[in-house]
């Protein structure tokens, strides 16, 4: 599980994809009840 | 139109065209290519039947004739040699229902690619077991990643953790439809890992 009960769901597609340049897949969901990035923190910023 | 892909109908192993799911079943199934450049670009339709096939699409190589094949809920078109201009074939044998995306991918690794998708507006996340029978016919068996919760309108497949294993990452859409079965039940986001102990589950991150 990565987040249960808030406000984060699914949405229409999850594009999981390296978004802020560390090196690991983060994830990026949205849809109608937000806008929510999972920053995934394998490989933690320099 | 309610969701659409970029994925890879010409074989050339980047996911640059596009194919879309027609909710209106009058709609032919249409994918589609950028030609041109610059201020000449513009996105050319490739019709591969007259009308749509059901909630939900996919693309994969199904009979591993090393070409992309089309995935709709009621069956799946064979890429003829030209994607552009020759005959795609149907072949109906299967029922899945409202999915989102439908993956192809060998998931107990025993050489058939399987089916993996999810019910955009029912409970439940699955995986359909490519058989093939003696005849050379195929069948479809149907096995349950998780039904503990409804509405995974999006799956990705993904190698989230570098290891060259792909996971199943999904969610709950909130209020896919504010009808749909356990539409005012908690939101979450969720992944998976197969787990090759018996040769076919998914593990959860479950709830």
């Amino acid at each position: 599980m990565i987040d249960y009960s808030s406000r984060a769901g699914g949405g229409l597609q999850i594009p999981v994809v390296n978004i802020d340049g560390d090196g690991d897949l983060d994830i990026v969901v949205a849809g109608k009840s937000a806008l929510f990035l999972f920053e995934n923190l394998t490989i933690n910023r320099q | 139109m309610e969701f659409a892909f970029l994925v890879d109908v010409l074989n050339s192993g980047k996911a640059t065209q596009l194919l879309p799911q027609f909710g209106n079943e009058n709609f032919p199934l249409t994918w589609y290519e950028i030609t041109g450049q610059g201020a000449e670009a513009k996105w050319v339709g490739h019709i591969v039947i007259q009308h749509s096939y059901g909630h939900g699409i996919g693309l994969g190589d199904v009979n591993k004739d090393g070409r992309n094949d089309i995935i709709t809920p009621k069956g799946w078109f064979e890429a003829p040699p030209d994607p552009r201009n020759g005959q795609w074939t149907i072949h109906p044998e299967f029922n899945l229902g409202a999915t989102g995306f439908i993956y192809v991918e060998d998931v107990n690794g025993d050489g058939l690619p399987d089916l993996v998708t999810s019910l955009g507006h029912d409970y439940g996340i699955f995986w359909y077991e490519q058989k093939k029978n003696p005849d050379g016919s195929r069948t479809w068996l149907k096995h349950v990643i998780d039904d503990a919760w409804s509405q995974a309108h999006a799956v990705t497949l993904v190698d989230l953790k570098r290891d060259g294993q792909h996971v199943l990452v999904t969610g709950k859409r909130y209020y896919a439809h504010e009808h749909d079965p356990g539409a005012n039940e908690p939101l979450g986001v969720y992944w998976y890992e197969p787990v090759h102990s018996g040769g076919d589950a998914w593990g959860g991150s479950g709830t």
